[in-house]
């Protein structure tokens, strides 16, 4: 059992690296897979992608070498919290599939997410991320809080 | 310092209400976090005291009594199952409303590294007044929330 990965979904937020430090604590003996999800557009993109002049293709392409480089940063701050990681990225809507899928490739013993609480602006469009996987997967989640909030208590 | 959750002595809250899911995380969380006490813990509904109180008055202390008695026995039997998932576990009973809150308030209090629970709760009026309590806590703890789902292959209720 305790040779299955965990998932670590990793944004560059403060949650995420929250996340990081979180799981490390807790499943200190799993190697972990840290995966960024970009977006197929970003929010601005989608408005340019109207314009003919670039196509759709390169911003997915862009957004991937973004992925690509982010989750890199969470392997590397993953394994300074002691964990034997991996970086994997890719692009996909909505991004929750593509964690629920990651996980059943990798079979995550536990998906770890960070969640910005009720604050995010990328939440209002996309709902909770974090919510939608709890729906969809039937592995466990570990959802971890910003440290925005590490001084009040909860 | 407390805050740091590489304190590996600090326990984990379990919430335990009987329900298969929340036998099932329990059994989830055995696998997941080993070596760590754990605290189990089941919140009665306050709103049924405060019904109680509202209608008959001097009743309400000792429906309130029932209740953390119903609670703290259901504790004890899921602390029993988290023994035999292999923790060091002690039961809880509480009353509150909504049940989040109550949740929250025990982890605060024990300083839990993590708050363990069941993704669908003992369903009926509760669930559908208060929503999902795994969401509410998930949303409200400031510290991380484990929320595991049913088995696979286990029909809804």
């Amino acid at each position: 059992m305790s040779d299955t990965p965990i998932l670590i979904c990793y944004d560059g937020s403060d949650a995420a690296d929250s996340a990081i430090v979180a799981a490390a604590a807790l499943f200190p003996s799993r190697r972990a897979i840290v995966l960024d999800v970009g977006p197929v557009l970003t929010d601005t993109e989608s408005i340019a992608a109207f314009s003919p002049v670039i196509a759709g293709q390169a911003f997915e392409d862009e957004n991937l070498d973004e992925a690509r480089r982010n989750a890199q940063v969470g392997a590397e701050r993953a394994r300074q919290a002691g964990l034997d990681a991996e970086a994997r990225a890719g692009v996909a809507a909505p991004t929750w599939e593509a964690i629920v899928d990651t996980a059943n490739d990798v079979d995550a013993a536990v998906i770890v997410l960070g969640s910005r609480g009720l604050d995010g602006f990328r939440e209002l469009f996309e709902g909770s991320v974090s919510h939608a996987v709890v729906e969809h997967s039937t592995r466990p989640v570990l959802i971890v809080r910003g440290t925005t909030a590490r001084g009040a208590r909860g | 310092m407390s805050d740091n959750p590489l304190v590996a002595d600090r326990p984990i809250l379990i919430c335990y209400d009987g329900s298969p899911s929340a036998k099932h995380a329990i059994a989830v969380a055995g696998s997941l976090l080993t070596e760590r006490r754990a605290v189990v813990l089941d919140v009665g509904p306050l709103d049924l005291v405060a019904e109680t109180y509202a209608a008959a008055g001097s009743g309400a202390a000792s429906i309130g009594q029932a209740v953390y008695a119903g609670a703290l026995a259901q504790a004890e039997a899921g602390a029993e199952l988290a023994r035999e998932a292999g923790f060091d576990a002690e039961p809880r009973g509480g009353i509150d409303a909504p049940t989040w809150r109550g949740i929250i308030e025990v982890a605060n209090d024990i300083d839990a590294a993590v708050i363990v629970l069941g993704s669908e709760g003992r369903t009926g009026l509760n669930e559908l007044v208060e929503g999902s309590v795994s969401h509410d806590v998930a949303e409200h703890a400031r510290r991380p929330v484990l929320v595991v789902p049913p088995p696979p292959g286990s029909t809804h209720a």
